[in-house]
């Protein structure tokens, strides 16, 4: 998958490039999620903003790598379209993830 | 009525194809951006769930996506002749569950599955499964107006 990755002050950005999330890819989305953890990165942040459709199998893919930091780690996610952050609310995520408007918003926040 | 069908092969790289097809003719019948995407989201969902439960993600079996335009409602019908729904799965279908409710402080009880037919059941008007012969139909419906703005 690809992702645009950067650095806000020392805190970790990695934007998703790609427009779908769905289960096609989702097992893919999630290695390579979780490939991040375990390069040590344990607080970073998500940007979601070019993503227009995320299903239950990306949801999972974020989950399966929230599960994999722990509990003193975070991903902060930012710049969910509409109909990404309706899911996240729907199905409650967003009680499991803090979601910022911009990439700084959710760097400030991990910082 | 007016309507058509989809078949697609079950690999989960046709999902996306057939669910952004609907998502357009959802907007050329009158939906809105938002509920035209929680029709895409609800045939991938149930399109999904046919390849990798009743197919057990084997390629080389059918999934039909057969869409009924009235005048004010989008009937959908998902089918696939796979291993039948599991009752407890038709239940949360039916009539969704407390299952997904958790502890959002403790992540080891978040469940990475699961969500797909509650999902369905949470977006769309009304949800029906039957197993008929050797077919799943998977039938939901979706208003397309909303009948008291209608006549304001």
């Amino acid at each position: 998958m690809r992702f645009e990755e950067r650095k806000i002050g020392d805190v970790f950005v990695a934007k998703v490039l790609e427009s779908r999330i769905a289960a096609d890819i989702a097992a893919r989305f999630k290695s390579d999620l979780i490939e991040y953890v375990t390069n040590g990165h344990r607080k970073f942040v998500l940007d979601l903003s070019e993503i227009t459709f995320i299903d239950s199998s990306g949801l999972g893919a974020l989950i399966a790598s929230l599960k994999v930091i722990g509990d003193d780690g975070e991903i902060a996610l930012c710049g969910a379209r509409e109909a990404v952050a309706s899911m996240f609310k729907l199905t409650r995520m967003n009680k499991v993830f803090r979601m910022f408007n911009t990439p700084e918003e959710a760097a400030a926040a991990l910082f | 009525m007016k309507g058509l069908s989809f078949s697609i092969d079950s690999h989960l790289g046709n999902v996306s194809l057939v669910a952004v097809a609907v998502n357009r003719i959802c907007v050329q019948l009158g939906l809105d951006d938002l509920s035209a995407g929680q029709v895409e989201l609800c045939i991938a969902e149930a399109a999904t769930n046919a390849i990798r439960h009743a197919y057990h993600g084997e390629p080389g079996h059918t999934v039909v996506i057969a869409l009924a335009a009235g005048t004010d409602q989008l009937n959908i019908e998902v089918s696939d002749s796979g291993t039948p729904m599991p009752v407890e799965q038709e239940q949360r279908l039916l009539y969704g569950t407390q299952a997904i409710e958790f502890q959002t402080t403790d992540r080891s009880s978040l469940s990475e599955g699961g969500r797909g037919l509650q999902i369905i059941h949470d977006l769309m008007d009304e949800v029906s499964y039957v197993r008929s012969g050797n077919m799943n139909r998977l039938i939901m419906r979706k208003q397309l107006v909303a009948p008291e703005m209608e006549r304001a």
